[in-house]
Formats: C-alpha cells, structure tokens, sequence
C-alpha cells in the first residue's frame, strides 16, 4: 500500500473518520462486555475465555512473514507469559483493526507490521499485567510492590500465586490502569532472541487451514472464465455441452465472464471446456509489448527535455534510458475466495491482505451493514501484495449472489497469471551531471507508466467512505480519486526510492508521469523501489567508475551525514571480503537501498562462463539495518526469502503481451527460481536501539542492481534493462 | 473404486481420469496436499505412490488404485515422514508454508532412497518443488540435519 499521499487523500476526502486506534477506556467499555461473564476482552487483541486459554487475537495476515509469531511475543513480552501460552486466533475483519500506516484499514502491506504493532502490543500486555497485579494486590490485601507477574500467574512474595484465569472475574469490573511503564530493552525476556516458529507444526504436517482448504456445509465450487484478452466483455454463451457434465450445476453470467458450480473442481473444469463463449472484444486491449516499451520510452524522454535545459542536457555526463518489464506475483496458493450468503448475513472466508476493504466491498454489494459482513482470514500461501486487490472477493461474492448457495471460487494457475495486477512496466530517462568534486551535481530523472495508486484507488477510496454515501456515489469519488492520484507527478508508489533517496544530490528533478494500457496494475513485493532501486544503483555505479571512484566510497561521499547507511556500507565492505581478489571468472557487483524504513545493502558474486555466454549467482552477503530486531531468525528469513524472490525477478521476470493478451500461463513460461538456482545466502543485521521497520520487502530492490553491476565487471556493458540477459 | 492412503481404504466413485489430488482433497477431506499449479511444474501436490513421489495434480487416480499413497498426513505410518517434518520445525523452514507439504514429500523420497545426499543429489531431487518464499537454503540445511539423524533407531514406528 502507499503511504504518506494516502494518508493526504484520505485525511482530505473523508475528513476525521480514519483513526488508528488505541487502547483506550471507549474501546475497552465496547470489548469488555463479554458474551458470557467467564469470556472477558480486555483489549482488541486478548482474550481469555472461559476454559481459561489466553487467547491473542492476530490483527494482521499471516502470509508467511512471520507475524503469527511475532505479534503475540510482544504482547506476551509485557503480559509475562510465554507465547506458547497464547492461542493465536485471526482476527475478524473490524474497524479497529485499521492500520494507521495504511489509510487506517485493516490491511496487512507495506511491510508495516510490527512497525505499527511495536508500542500498542507491548502496551496492551503491560496494561493487563498491571491489572491483574492490582486485582491480585487487593483481593491479597497486600501491597503492590509485593506482586509480581511470572508466566500467567501473579506471586507474591510470600510464595501465594493466582493464575490469571483466576484473577480474569474480578479483573475485568476494574478500571484499567492509566500510566504504565515498558520494560526497558535490557530487561527483555524474548524480544531480540530466536524462538521457533508456532505455526511450523501446523504447516509441515498439512493442517494449516489455507483459504482453499475451508471446508463448510454444502459448499459447491465455482469457477470464473473470462476472457484471456484484457477489457474484453461477455457477449455470450452456450452451455447445453457443458451442462450435461455430471456434477455442473448452474453456468451463469456473472458481469463480464461465465461462472460454472459444479459440486467438484474437476467437474467445472471439463464443463469449462465443453463451454462455447463468445467474447465482445470491441473494446478490448490491443497492446503488444513492443508498442508498449516504445510508447512509455518515448514518454519518459519527453518528460526529461522538460526538466533539463537543453544546455543541461548537453553537458550531462551520463544519459540513459531503461524500461521495466510487468511482473506476476505468482503467489503459490492460487487466488479463491469461500462465501456464504442468506438474507441478513455474508459469510467470507479469504486468503486477503485487506479484510477491511473485503468486508466494505462486501456489503455495498450485498447492501448489508458492515456488522453483517464476517470476514475470516486464513492462513495465506504467498501475498507479495497479490492479496491487496479485493477483485476476488467482488466475483465470489456476486456469484455467490447469483446462484444463491455458499460457493468456493477456484482460479487456476493459467487465470492467476492471465489476470494478475501486475508490477507495472515502467521507462525512466535520465541525465546525470557530476559536479567537479566527483560529487553529483544534478539527477535528472522522468519516470513514465501505468499508475498502481490510480489503479487501486478505485476500489480503496470506496472502502474508506462512511457507510451512508450510495455505493455509486462511493464509486464515482473513487474513479475521481484515481483520477486525480493518477495525474500526480510524485506518485508514491512510482516514485518512491527517488525523491526520498537517501543519496546527497545537489540537485534533483523527478517526474512521473502516468500512462494507462489497460493491463491492471498493483503492489508487488517492494512496489516501486523494485525498479527504482534498480535505475538508481546500477547509475550509482557507472558514476563511481566515471569519476574513477570505488563503488563504495561513491556512495559514502553521498551519505555524508547519514550514519546509519555509512555503517551498512562499512559493515557490508568487511562481511563480502570486498577487497578480496576474485578467482577468474567471478566478479562482484554492489546495491544499496533504504525502503520502508529499512537500510539493505547486497554484494552479489557470480560466474561468467567462457566467451560470456551465460553467468550464475554464486553467493550474495546482506547487511541489514532495521532497528531492533525483534525474532532473528524470521528477520533473516525475510531478507533471504527476498532475495530470492529478487533473483526470479532479476533473471527471469517478464510478463509479455500480444494484441491484449498475456502470454505467460503457468511456471514454464513464467519460471521462479528453484532451490538449484538458489546461491549461499549471508544475511547480517546491525545492533540498533532504534523501533523497529519492515523486513518483508527491504531485501528485495538492491538485488537486481547488485547482479547488473557484478556483469559490468565481466562484460563492460551497462544492463539497462530487465530481466537481465547476457 | 478402492484406494489406500495412509494405510486406510477409501472408497472412491469418480471418473477414472480425475487427478488425484482432487480425490485427496475433495473426496477424502486430505487437504495437506496442495494444488498450485495443475500441470505437474511445482510440485506443491507432491504424494508418495508406492514409495515414489508423484505429481498428484497430473495423476488420474486410476494410476493410484491398488497403490500405497501416503501423503503428508500420512506420519503416523511413516517414521520418516515424520522425522522430515520434525527437522523442518527445527529449522524454522517455513514461511507462508503452503509449498512445504510437497517438498516434505519429495525430501523423504529422496532420504529413503539415499540416506546421505549430498547437495547435488539435493538439487537433483528438489528441482522440482517451488517455493516463492525461497526457503530453499533452510530446505537445504533442514534435508542434511534429517540426513543426519538417520539411520532410523530399529523397529521405530
């Protein structure tokens, strides 16, 4: 999700309604009237039930990153249990979930988690612990200082100890405490150390329940064909053939494509095609890639004569142009959606980054109140920011709608990467003036191609209004939401990496223009630092060897005065052994780049065969600065896994289209790295005291540049182009 | 017809051609096994048949009658099975962990066949299970840890 310029928008169109939420005693009132006097809520993320579990209540997906891990241990870190000692449940979709750092929605994105969880976690425990050492000091009659809290149970000193569960009763007809104070970092129990992951046992023995596994009374699957050729609409069908297969149930039109429920999958597939569609594709998408490239490059260069003069222009040391290709997340669990309907409820059940803006879809279609939407959240297989876009849950719904029974909507492999919301293709021109120091003096920088704030807002700004505007009108100040971000010239989620880059140039021109093709559009794993960082490190470099600079100090000399990047750099340098000769045929290539608060920096090494024909990754060493770090081992998961995502990326990652269509439709026209493509990965953390930031996306921007600046060494070429190709 | 998965019959009334994995799924409410890509190229729906790992997504379960299918509920029969899962909570290999099921298979298959694989053998086995987390380097470490604590103890169940 993008950030500051949606907490602008949203602020200015919907006024006061978006606040991130805090335990306050009007939340508290709401949650602690308890369904039953032994269930008690003291806060929106515990409960303790009435057989006496503490359960926490995980506000955020859980896509692989760690947070049903994480989250917890910081509750518990202040509550004084062991976070084994919580049962983790997901949270329903609910208004104060909302994520301050994402408009105030309940979305899990923009590598925001524990940032925004740190403080009000560990408050929430230690709220509650002080509770229950209140309510233990007085039914004791003793004082305060006298009790303590240890693993769920409050002692006194005299050896007398009541468990929490015990204390619930009483505790819940008390005020809850006003000032409270945080451990002090040195007197953390489990921030900071390794714990195994709780949800290992779960996943490795197949009962992890994934959005295609929820299973409930009479659920019929359903299928959703549209057509492969982008904006083409639904003319129409026939379906005798195919309703004839055993098991089809209803083939229907649902807006532009034809559902199929069948009582199993195979079955809506034979019938899929037995089907005879006929696509009205007057209107549809014509682009091929090509024209595309062509077109989005000859933006860009446009928008640079305007930004430079032309004397600028002519004395700028480096001009370049790169163009970026769309990218798939092809998320392993393949996108569906489970919904039940009747009169006065919707039931959904969704692997989604964004329960909130589900649930509001949800009821503008339904016309329902937002209470009579239930949203569960699942354990999800990969979201990469696939899982943010609601467009699933819109067709899901509708079907379910249509044929009016609970239906399971199954993509198949082939849809997920037909009509994904691709990393969009992007052009950038830019000239580079290097000032007489070696320092530069002028980054001139135009950026052109589709716009993912203006795609998403259409369906985000709707999610945002209250409940009483018309779902059309909702709909209109989302298009002129889009509208309005898509003419933006600092679009966040285009330019970001660029007009915030940490780097000290003396003058710095950016621009972004906004180019429409049709192809949706969205948030993948790093947005727009993945190509950015890509435009900007792969130039750092070429600079540094212009001026005759090791690549390292280049970038020193423009972190003058941004310590905690130079101490990256410097503990980056010693940990690849950068000064190091190399065997022959290996060479090593460097990025750095700070995205969501987080600081990464990568060495790649790799091999070049003989007459370059082809090279290998061989090893890639990370450092890492993230403020503390709160579970090691999941933080080096994340950079390593991100890595790895990068490499696919780098390498192969090239969504293509013809006359409207993309070409890729399953992993060998669109290959990810296998374990075999997979090199050595080293990933070190720097010791901070700082809050901590995100870590799910961070290591994936220095990658690509990392391997484009090790091949410049092999073959003295600049790549300016993506995936990397010798 | 009849199948045996995990040891327990099944009987199953379905076109010989539907793969086995929906029958896993659908019709004997094993969901561990995991459909991604239906055509046999990442390997998420990894099952045993007749100690071989196989690509249930591209299996008709017509191939799999009068087979021995285990799959990844299928421990309490398989020590090895359930040695594999236990080194892979070891080593904090999972992420999102929706592919893991099907390397766990592939990984036992290949450990009952060479107890002491070296990274090559590794690769060679593994080539075909994805995962978009990139895990591998745990699945790696996790495969050799496993390797390492074999043999099985004799009459271990």
């Amino acid at each position: 999700m993008d950030r500051r310029r949606f907490l602008e928008l949203s602020s200015a169109a919907v006024g006061g309604l978006l606040l991130g939420f805090e335990l306050t005693p009007a939340v508290l009132a709401d949650e602690a009237s308890p369904k039953a006097a032994q269930d008690w809520a003291p806060n929106a993320w515990i409960r303790i039930d009435a057989a006496g579990a503490l359960v926490f209540i995980l506000d955020k997906t859980e896509m692989g990153q760690g947070v049903y891990a994480t989250l917890p241990l910081l509750l518990a870190e202040e509550l004084e249990v062991d976070p084994e000692q919580l049962r983790v449940e997901f949270a329903p979709a609910d208004k104060k979930y909302g994520n301050p750092k994402n408009a105030g929605l309940q979305i899990t994105g923009a590598s925001t988690s524990l940032a925004v969880s740190y403080e009000p976690l560990r408050r929430a425990g230690a709220v509650l612990r002080e509770l229950l050492r209140e309510t233990a000091a007085e039914r004791w009659q003793a004082a305060l200082a006298d009790c303590s809290a240890q693993k769920g149970q409050i002692l006194h000193k005299d050896g007398r100890r009541l468990s929490y569960f015990e204390l619930a009763e009483a505790a819940s007809r008390r005020t809850l405490p006003k000032h409270v104070s945080l451990k002090a970092p040195q007197d953390f129990r489990l921030i900071g150390k390794s714990r195994l992951r709780p949800d290992s046992p779960l996943k490795v023995r197949g009962q992890a329940v994934f959005g295609l596994d929820i299973s409930i009374p009479d659920l019929r699957v359903a299928i959703y064909i549209r057509s492969p050729r982008l904006g083409a609409k639904l003319a129409s069908f026939r379906a005798e053939k195919a309703k004839s297969i055993p098991g089809v149930e209803d083939i229907v039109a649902v807006d532009q494509g034809v559902a199929i429920i069948a009582k199993r999958y195979w079955q809506a597939r034979q019938a899929e095609e037995a089907l005879d569609i006929t696509w009205d594709e007057t209107k549809a998408g014509d682009f091929d890639s090509a024209a595309i490239y062509e077109h989005v490059l000859h933006r860009s260069q446009e928008r640079l004569a305007t930004l430079s003069s032309e004397e600028e222009l002519q004395k700028a040391d480096i001009k370049a142009t790169y163009t970026l290709p769309f990218l798939a997340h092809a998320a392993m669990e393949p996108i569906n959606c489970t919904v039940r309907l009747s009169p006065e409820l919707c039931e959904i059940w969704a692997p989604t980054q964004s329960p909130g803006i589900a649930q509001s879809l949800a009821a503008d279609l339904t016309k329902l109140r937002l209470e009579q939407v239930k949203v569960t959240t699942t354990f999800i297989g990969g979201g990469f920011g696939r899982r943010l876009a609601q467009d699933f849950i819109e067709q899901a719904v509708r079907i379910a709608q249509t044929v009016q029974k609970p239906i399971k909507l199954i993509w198949s492999r082939e849809e997920d990467f037909q009509h994904d919301f691709y990393r969009p293709t992007a052009a950038h021109a830019l000239a580079i003036t290097l000032g007489p120091d070696g320092h530069i003096a002028h980054w001139s920088h135009a950026i052109a191609g589709p716009s993912i704030t203006a795609n998403s807002y259409k369906k985000i700004v709707p999610a945002l209004l209250p409940r009483w505007i018309p779902h059309e009108v909702k709909d209109s100040v989302g298009d002129f939401a889009a509208g309005y971000m898509g003419r933006k010239s600092r679009d966040p989620a285009a330019t970001e990496g660029t007009l915030d880059s940490p780097y000290s140039w003396q003058k710095r021109d950016i621009y972004f223009d906004a180019v429409d093709y049709g192809v949706p559009v969205g948030y993948w794993r790093s947005v727009g630092h993945s190509g950015n960082a890509f435009v900007i490190e792969t130039l750092m470099d070429e600079l540094a060897f212009k001026a005759g600079i090791d690549p390292f100090v280049f970038r020193h000399m423009h972190l003058e005065k941004n310590q905690r990047a130079q101490r990256v750099l410097d503990e980056l340098r010693k940990r690849s052994a950068w000064e190091q000769a190399l065997p022959k045929g290996r060479f090593r290539g460097l990025a750095f780049h700070e995205s969501f608060g987080t600081l990464c920096a990568e060495v790649v090494e790799i091999s070049v065969s003989e007459g370059s024909q082809s090279f290998r990754v061989e090893r890639v060493t990370a450092v890492v600065d993230c403020g503390r770090v709160v579970q090691p081992n999941i933080a080096t998961a994340q950079i390593s896994g991100g890595i790895v995502f990068g490499l696919s990326a780098a390498l192969w990652g090239d969504i293509t289209l013809t006359a409207g269509r993309v070409n890729q439709t399953n992993f060998h026209t669109y290959p990810i790295a296998r374990m075999s493509d997979t090199p050595p990965i080293e990933v070190h953390f720097l010791d901070s005291e700082a809050e901590p930031t995100g870590l799910g996306e961070p290591g994936v921007p220095p990658l690509a540049p990392a391997i484009a600046n090790a091949l410049f060494g092999a073959t003295k070429r600049r790549f300016r182009s993506l995936p990397l190709t010798l | 017809m009849d199948l045996e998965i995990n040891r327990q019959r099944f009987a199953i009334d379905v076109p010989a051609d539907t793969p086995l994995l929906w029958v896993l799924r659908e019709e004997c409410a094993l969901s561990g096994t995991k459909f991604s890509c239906g055509k046999g190229l990442c390997g998420a729906c990894t099952v045993h048949i007749n100690g071989q790992p196989m690509r249930s997504c591209v299996t008709p379960v017509s191939a799999a009658a009068r087979s021995s299918i285990t799959t990844i509920e299928g421990a309490a029969n398989d020590p090895l099975l359930r040695l594999v899962q236990e080194t892979w909570i070891e080593e904090d290999v999972v992420q999102c962990g929706y592919c893991q099921p099907g390397q766990i298979m592939a990984a036992t298959a290949l450990l009952r066949q060479n107890p002491k694989p070296d990274d090559n053998a590794i690769d060679a086995a593994m080539a075909g299970n994805l995962c978009r987390c990139g895990t591998y380097p745990r699945i790696r470490a996790a495969i050799h840890k496993a390797a390492a604590k074999l043999p099985l103890p004799k009459g271990a169940r």
